[in-house]
């Protein structure tokens, strides 16, 4: 198990329950009538979450209504609901939602976030609702269906053109007049709208604001603006027809949304809502009208008609993929989840979000800082920059995500004043630079994958030969891959079907139709962190000699495309150029394919620029496999465009990517454990034995351990004046629980040549970094999950010290490079004349033979260095300046106070006001004391 | 404790509680998730703006489905806002495809400047040739399938006599509907009609879907779906010989070449912030707020801006907003967060999409793009602009007091002498300076106010970021890396005081005499309460 989780002690709710208090009273003083200030809100906007997981338990039964009126208990379920938060929730966020005891469901489609579940058979419907499930407050705050949020006006509106009795009004449970022929319509009936059919039931949307939205036949009488009726664009709707398997276990990602992402349902700390599962268990059926008053009854064989289309038989059996064009039992569908029937089953868990956060002003006064580079640091500074931008004592900057590489290539030029990277570019510098660590943090690999019960399988473990058996494109996919490389045609077709793969992950489905699960989705663009894993790959004995040539202890063998591929790399290359074969080319399956056939293993690999775009897949379990065609038409060249996948069948998920470690705790991904420590020796010996030795590796998950054991085996360059992950002793025993995908980021800036005002401000940044900025926790300005804390507990001191350091060095802008070791820049003279004191710190040792040719680096050793003096500056970091003062206030405003009860202003006073009568006579009389 | 205690402890704990409040945010005006579609051409300009837009509380989810589906999007109120290379074209006049708004009311609103690169993957000797350029016409030719060798005459002429080697040419184009497409046959229909037309299908007009090897079923040239697709294809190790079409940010991410275009002036650029610049100076923008197609080019003296700097086939990429009050999609947070979206990105979000392949505004286009924006307040009074004008709006185009200059243009550098025509070729990275701050490093890395001698060397020509080891043609240009002496200065020779630390003597004064004064003054006030009310019990 390796989602990570924020842990928070009860002492820190305290702490900030105080700072919550006193932030409030300073609003009153310091600015009344304003909106939220910075440490009243940012307390309670990004709480921890996952410590409010809620389970609920609930009886679920469907009746069936005699013509004589007795009934019977046609089915009976007992439900366990578990909802992974429910407190302190955050838009956007992701709640794992998991189910036990429900009737199992048939006729799944593959989008249960789209309008198309209503066709599904007992789905487990989730809803975000307004309001308060209780009877005990006004009905305008109670919960309904009215106040439920679905996308579509399919979801809410139902119409039969056919009978005047569908199931719906044959429930028992409804109330008389719900039971009527047309129910809900608006009058007088829109236009728009098509006339009345011979039954309708009309879902109004009630939006926060009163708003009554009617919907109808394709939202006819008026939408909510966040409805739509097409998909396709933007998020997914958060309203999910869930699938139980046919054990009654299901699972689901409920996204829970508050006002900023859907207004109409409103939801906010102030506003109660709630998740409502509805487990379907189908309409309760009383067709003869037994529970209605005699004069609304329907006549004998009405009613027996009426009873029969209520208890209609289901349409697919369970676990059954749903046929296009059939339509399903009405009675027991998800399209009936408001009736009465399945609302009276509904389980409701309150959900209580957070005040929203602090947020920067749109209109800034000051042009904000730019530092370029590092994806790795997005959640970072998505939580610095509002700390930054509303604190004065600070300034507004913006992280521009970019390559990493060519953010560092832009510093070296003068292009950029800042850039954030992992590593020391290729030779160095060619100009002094400080790389301040300003946090420890990784790459994880992410998956959504389902097990053998179509539940999302959690214990992922991976070494770094499958890893390049993926990347290295040496699973050939299908059997139109296995045509277009023979040479991997004997190859297992995807990594299911690989022993190396089951003997880690064993009992997992072999998912020999899901193309996504022969690749690794990555990234187009450059990143430090492909060069990582690249890394990892490259120094593990048994991944490399498989990327060599040797066949792995099953007979794998590598694509020879990749034969000998040169690693590490800053992006994946793609070398395998086989186009499918002639005969599928022309076949006219695919016509897009047709239209322009490319390298066939590419297309299933389609890395993309963004790592955003990894994010949300990994997320919804998209698959970026770029070979669909969808209404591909040979004869409009505007349909003939290749598209990737998309979203896949719950139940039958694989996918796989590498996104940046801090992503999954926001986002709830999942992550896989890593193999390190010293390599099994797999050579020799049977299939058996050597499943049994992978098997016996140590697998590390990106946890804080994981990370805390890896930092400990950064090694310190001297020389570059850096510390570097050091992927051989990777290979130690000492590395059996450090996580592999660990990296430093680092904040690279010059220290010559910047704006004094600039210089100043990175300074800050650096200071900031290395101290307050370290604190792990959600509040803006804290270190979200994901970022191991530089601290001395975490074996990092030294790394926090260092940035520290390189702080004063950038504020003074003297071309200074501090050394790792401060020892080292007060003791030893200086061999060559370089700007500092002691070490050499301009010309970076090793920048100018690796520069790249035919560009000689800029101050490169040529250059006419000065020799300058070094010493410490003050000012910047003074403890003295930043607490003395307000410490001397407390104490003296404390000490007055104190003097006032002994009175010994009395001797004093007499003193001061003879005082000022010498310096300046009195106007007598006006005040009693003064005179 | 006595009342007055209480008193006093009250007004030290206030007192304390406002040295520590900080800055107050500004009453945040409220925001929603809006989501946008459309071009892939400005997707990575975008896609920083959603994430920097973030610390304002405004979620943004932006699809870079291509610019023809934004529009269709926008049209089928599937969107909040399109982004489009275009303006609805009513039909595509090549392939005739329908293509309006459906009647849902909109403004279109110019949002960054770009360029369009040539990238190529070319391989000599097993090194990446990184200094190829080309002219207008041998790239008409190459996408039309008459150059088909990179050994052509041509090429050779354009790179002053030095012949590649015979490698068949792949030209690479978009499969879908893109802006991309649309800005490369707009250009190549109005600059070469007699090598367009027949190509594609004797119509010589401009489309968003390319006609694959004109319209031939079979041939060298490849369709490739969006961006990513386009750039996997020239980056695998199978592409060689192969050169497509992108917004000059996918190279520059990617560290892949693109060729160097030969411009009106005789000299091969590329587009970089500065050249692009340049170039759509020459843009002829519609200004009549009346027009439906307000605020959008015709960029035919782009094409053939004079200047030694302008990269030819620069362009804006357009906006498109819902103006309706009655707008079905659109609410007051909506439109709030659609227009703080755009403030940001006609503003600060140009300062930063330089660097990485962009270029900015210009102010005239700034400020109509206001003018855009206060549609939506004229739509809906509740939406909030206060503020939200030039005079906040960091924008590197404009220089105080200046409005009518562009800044950016005015400090281009020139482009070296080894990119003319019949000189060079130019090294790799030579000529393709991009940085943010080009003054600066035309004169030297070196600032904070002193001057070494070598700092005054007169600006060269700057070079680019980037220019790896790799294959090249083996040009004259390397000697432009003597340009390079000049950054000897990164070392300042003299120490100014620091900034911040003042003298430790006047900070003691001030110590004392606030001590002095928390003593007297609590104990005075305290005495004077007293005498007051009576002595204290």
């Amino acid at each position: 198990m390796t989602r990570l989780r924020l842990k928070t002690s009860p002492r820190r709710s305290a702490v900030a329950l105080v700072a919550l208090t006193l932030g409030l009273a300073g609003v009153g003083i310091a600015a009344p009538g304003q909106a939220a200030v910075e440490p009243a809100s940012t307390v309670v906007s990004r709480p921890a979450s996952g410590t409010s997981a809620v389970t609920r338990t609930e009886t679920v039964v469907r009746q069936s209504f005699a013509a004589d009126g007795s009934t019977t208990q046609v089915d009976r379920r007992t439900v366990r609901l578990a909802v992974s938060a429910t407190t302190n929730l955050r838009g956007r966020q992701e709640l794992n939602v998991t189910w036990t005891g429900a009737h199992p469901t048939g006729g799944l489609v593959s989008d249960v976030n789209s309008s198309a579940g209503v066709n599904e058979e007992y789905p487990f419907v989730l809803l975000e609702c307004r309001g308060v499930d209780s009877t005990g407050v006004p009905a305008a705050k109670q919960l309904s269906p009215e106040t439920c949020w679905t996308q579509t006006s399919v979801e809410r509106y139902n119409s039969n053109l056919n009978t005047t009795y569908p199931a719906w009004r044959s429930d028992a449970f409804e109330t008389d007049a719900n039971r009527a022929r047309i129910v809900g319509a608006p009058s007088p009936r829109p236009h728009a709208c098509p006339r009345a059919a011979a039954a309708e039931r009309w879902i109004p949307m009630i939006a926060a604001s009163g708003t009554v939205y009617e919907g109808g036949d394709f939202g006819c009488a008026g939408q909510a603006p966040e409805a739509s009726n097409i998909g396709g664009t933007g998020l997914p709707s958060n309203a999910t027809y869930g699938i139980t398997g046919t054990d009654g276990g299901g699972s689901a990602e409920f996204s829970a949304w508050t006002e900023d992402e859907n207004a109409t349902l409103g939801c906010s700390s102030s506003v109660p809502c709630a998740l409502v599962a509805i487990p379907i268990m189908g309409i309760s059926c009383d067709g003869y009208g037994t529970r209605l008053p005699a004069a609304d009854r329907p006549d004998s064989a009405t009613g027996s008609d009426a009873q029969a289309q209520c208890q209609s038989p289901d349409v697919f059996s369970p676990g059954q993929i749903a046929v296009p064009g059939t339509q399903p039992n009405l009675a027991t569908s998800g399209a009936l989840w408001w009736s009465a029937s399945n609302w009276r089953n509904r389980i409701t868990v309150p959900l209580q979000f957070a005040v929203s956060s602090n947020v920067c002003s749109v209109v800034s006064k000051e042009k904000p800082l730019a530092i370029y580079g590092s994806t790795l640091l997005n959640e970072l500074t998505a939580q610095w920059e509002p700390k930054f931008c509303t604190d004065e004592k600070l300034f507004p900057f913006v992280h521009v995500q970019t390559a990493e590489d060519s953010a560092r290539t832009l510093l070296n030029v003068g292009n950029v004043e800042g850039a954030f990277g992992s590593r020391m570019p290729d030779g160095g510098f060619g100009r002094p630079v400080v790389q301040a660590p300003i946090a420890v943090t990784g790459f994880a690999i992410s998956y959504v994958i389902d097990d053998a019960n179509g539940r999302p399988y959690d214990k992922l473990r991976l070494d770094p030969r499958l890893l390049a058996k993926l990347l290295s494109q040496s699973y050939p996919v299908n059997s139109i891959g296995k045509g277009s490389d023979p040479a991997i045609a004997a190859n297992p077709v995807n990594i299911t079907e690989d022993p190396e793969f089951q003997a880690l992950n064993p009992g997992l489905p072999h998912y020999t139709a899901v193309e996504a699960a022969s690749t690794l989705l990555t990234l187009s663009s450059d990143a430090d962190m492909v060069y990582a894993l690249t890394s990892y790959l490259n120094d593990d004995p048994d991944a490399r000699a498989f990327l060599d040539g040797k066949a792995d202890p099953w007979g794998m063998v590598v694509n020879p495309a990749y034969k000998q591929v040169r690693l590490p790399v800053y992006s994946w290359p793609l070398q395998d150029d086989n186009l499918a074969t002639s005969a599928y080319i022309s076949g006219g399956n695919n016509p897009c394919y047709t239209h322009s056939p490319g390298p066939y293993l590419s297309l299933v690999a389609n890395p993309t620029a963004f790592v955003s775009t990894i994010v949300l897949n990994m997320q919804y379990a998209i698959s970026n496999v770029g070979i669909a065609c969808p209404n591909g038409d040979p004869n409009d060249v505007s349909t003939l465009k290749l598209s990737t996948q998309g979203r896949q069948q719950p139940g039958f998920r694989f996918v796989l990517g590498i996104v940046p470690l801090s992503s999954i705790a926001r986002y709830n991904l999942t992550a896989a454990s890593l193999r390190s420590g010293p390599p099994p020796t797999t050579a020799g010996g049977s299939a058996a034995r050597a499943a049994d030795t992978v098997s016996a590796g140590t697998y590390v998950a990106p946890d804080n351990a994981g990370l805390r054991a890896a930092a400990a085996l950064f090694t310190a360059d001297k020389a570059a004046k850096t510390w570097k992950v050091d992927y051989d002793a990777l290979q130690t025993a000492a590395a059996r629980t450090a996580y592999p995908g660990t990296l430093p980021v680092y904040a690279d800036i010059p220290t010559t040549g910047l704006p004094a005002a600039d210089a100043s401000k990175f300074a800050t940044f650096l200071t900031y970094a290395a101290g307050a900025g370290q604190t792990a926790g959600l509040l803006n300005g804290q270190l979200p999950p994901g970022y191991l804390p530089m601290t001395r507990a975490n074996g990092l001191g030294a790394l926090a010290g260092y940035t520290a350091r390189a702080a004063l060095a950038v504020k003074a802008q003297r071309g200074f490079v501090p050394s790792l070791d401060a020892a080292d820049d007060v003791t030893t003279p200086t061999s060559q004349g370089g700007t500092g004191p002691s070490s050499p710190s301009a010309p970076i040792p090793g920048a100018t033979p690796g520069s790249p040719a035919g560009s000689p680096a800029l101050g490169s050793a040529a250059a006419p260095s000065t020799s300058v003096a070094l010493f410490r500056t003050v000012g910047h970091d003074s403890p003295l300046g930043r607490l003395g003062l307000p410490l001397m206030l407390l104490t003296f405003l404390l000490l007055g106070a104190a003097g006032m009860l002994l009175r010994w202003s009395e001797v004093i006073v007499p003193v001061v006001v003879s005082a000022g009568r010498v310096a300046r006579p009195r106007t007598p009389g006006k005040r009693k004391g003064s005179s | 404790m006595t009342r007055l205690t209480k008193r006093g402890l009250l007004a030290v704990v206030l007192l304390l509680i406002a040295l520590m409040t900080p800055a107050v945010a500004d009453a945040s005006s409220s925001h929603t998730l809006i989501q946008g579609s459309g071009s892939s051409w400005a997707a990575n300009a975008i896609n920083q703006w959603v994430a920097d837009v973030a610390n304002s509380g405004e979620q943004v989810v932006f699809t870079a489905n291509g610019a023809a589906q934004g529009r269709k999007d926008f049209a089928n109120e599937a969107n909040d806002f399109g982004v489009s290379d275009v303006p609805f074209l009513g039909k595509d006049p090549t392939t005739g495809q329908a293509d309006t708004s459906e009647g849902r009311a909109y403004a279109y609103l110019p949002i960054a400047a770009g360029g369009t690169a040539f990238p190529y993957h070319v391989e000599v000797g097993g090194k990446l040739v990184r200094n190829i350029r080309l002219s207008g016409q041998t790239v008409a030719k190459i996408f039309t399938s008459t150059i088909t060798n990179w050994d052509d005459p041509a090429i050779t002429k354009d790179n002053n006599g030095l012949a590649l080697p015979s490698i068949p040419i792949i030209p690479v184009v978009h499969s879908e509907g893109a802006g991309v497409t649309n800005q490369f046959t707009r250009w190549v229909a109005k600059e070469y009609p007699s090598i367009w037309a027949p190509c594609n299908g004797g119509i010589d007009a401009q489309t968003e879907y390319f006609p694959l090897n004109c319209g031939k079923s079979s041939g060298n040239e490849k369709a490739q779906s969006g961006s990513d697709g386009v750039m996997n294809f020239i980056k695998s190790s199978g592409a060689n010989g192969s050169i497509g079409m992108e917004e000059y940010s996918y190279p520059l991410l990617s560290n892949f070449p693109a060729a160097k275009l030969l411009n009106k002036a005789g000299y091969y650029t590329l587009p970089t912030q500065y050249n692009v610049a340049v170039a759509l100076t020459r843009a002829v923008i519609d200004n009549n707020p009346a027009s439906p197609t307000y605020l959008t080019q015709n960029l035919d003296h782009v094409y053939t801006n004079p200047d030694k700097r302008a990269y030819p086939l620069s362009s804006y990429v357009y906006a498109i907003i819902p103006t309706s009050a009655t707008d079905p999609r659109m609410t007051t947070a909506k439109r709030q967060t659609v227009a703080d979206f755009l403030y940001y990105s006609i503003c600060q979000g140009q300062s930063e999409i330089g660097p990485i392949g962009y270029s900015s505004l210009p102010i005239n286009l700034v400020t109509a793009g206001f003018s855009q924006i206060a549609k939506l307040k004229a739509a809906d009074a509740g939406v909030n602009l206060t503020n939200r004008n030039v005079s906040t709006c960091h924008n590197p185009t404009f220089i105080a007091g200046e409005p009518k200059v562009n800044h950016l243009a005015q400090i281009a550098p020139q482009p070296p002498a080894c990119d003319r025509l019949g000189a060079g070729p130019c090294a790799a990275g030579v000529g393709a300076y991009n940085g943010s701050k080009p003054s600066n490093a035309a004169n030297s890395t070196a600032t904070g106010g002193t001057t070494t001698g070598s700092g005054a060397v007169t600006p060269r020509t700057p070079v680019a970021a980037g220019s790896p080891a790799g294959g090249e043609l083996g040009g004259t240009g390397t000697s432009d890396g003597a340009a390079l002496a000049q950054t000897g200065a990164v070392v300042p020779a003299t120490l100014g005081a620091d900034a911040n630390s003042g003298p430790s003597t006047l900070l003691t004064v001030v110590l004392v005499g606030l001590f002095g004064l928390v003593v007297a003054v609590p104990a005075g006030l305290g005495a004077l309460l007293v005498r007051r009310r009576g002595p204290i019990s």
